[in-house]
């Protein structure tokens, strides 16, 4: 399940904290599966090559160390075997859509208007330290602004 | 505004002067603009005084902020190393210059007045404007 910490203060203390995703950039892979996919053509208007390389919206070929900070996130967060809190700030509003389909990962997310947008029914997220469903997860983000 | 091409890469900024935010979208190709920057500011280094962006806390020079007088200052990543000293110096260099904000994040700072601006690209040409 993804969790979504608006505050440090909920962070776990046996969980690192990355404040500068870009600092795992080696980490970073594009691996064949839909999340990737749909990250690369939503956010970036690309193609997956291979797990290096993809292709822009312009048609150019390049590595994956070219991708805006907000994707590098979006897929080390769907890298299941990293145990880390990811530093989610730097994520355009045009990655949060894509939060929802995460099943693992810990980002921390201290922007004031963070919402999923169009939010399915059945997605499960963690907000802080408690579980929400569906619309509930909205919720949950909003009141986490008045905190 | 200023407008500056290199080859056939070109930027152009067609804003006054004031501080302004990068209205908050990934992969809108900031960080792309700033290697363009740093290229062009290689080539012609007449424009580095004029055309500086900084993305991180160790490259940012406050005394050539001071200094500076009708350029463009990008400041990219500034949710990673906003300060209260740095804020200032960047609002009161807004009133002379072109300041751009990449900054996602509520600041915790107070900017004062700011406008939204978004950039316009194709292959080889980079276009920043107020929206």
């Amino acid at each position: 399940m993804l969790t979504i910490y608006t505050s440090k203060e909920y962070f776990p203390q046996d969980k690192k904290y990355i404040a500068d995703v870009e600092s795992l950039r080696p980490l970073v892979r594009l691996e064949d599966n839909i999340f990737t996919k749909q990250v690369l053509s939503k956010i970036e208007k690309a193609e997956r090559q291979d797990d290096t390389t993809f292709i822009d919206r312009f048609g150019r070929g390049l590595y994956v160390s070219c991708l805006s900070t907000g994707t590098k996130t979006l897929l080390l967060l769907n890298n299941s075997d990293l145990e880390l809190i990811l530093n989610g700030v730097e994520m355009g509003s045009n990655c949060w859509e894509l939060l929802q389909d995460l099943e693992e990962g810990f980002v921390y997310i201290p922007n004031k208007d963070i919402q999923l947008r169009r939010v399915k029914e059945d997605s499960v997220v963690r907000v802080n330290d408690t579980v929400y469903t569906g619309e509930d997860i909205n919720e949950a983000l909003e009141e986490a602004r008045y905190d | 505004m200023i407008s500056i091409s290199v080859q056939d890469l070109s930027i152009e900024i067609k804003l006054d002067n004031g501080l302004y935010l990068f209205i908050s979208e990934s992969a809108a190709g900031k960080t792309y603009m700033g290697e363009l920057i740093k290229l062009i500011n290689s080539v012609k280094p007449e424009w580095s005084e004029r055309l500086v962006f900084v993305s991180s806390k160790s490259e940012v020079d406050t005394n050539s902020i001071r200094l500076m007088e009708n350029g463009v200052l990008i400041l990219d990543r500034y949710d990673l190393y906003q300060s209260k000293e740095l804020t200032d110096l960047i609002v009161q260099a807004s009133k002379t210059n072109i300041v751009l904000l990449d900054l996602k994040a509520i600041s915790r700072y107070k900017l004062g007045l700011v406008s939204f601006c978004k950039i316009e690209r194709t292959r080889n040409a980079f276009k920043v404007v107020k929206v």
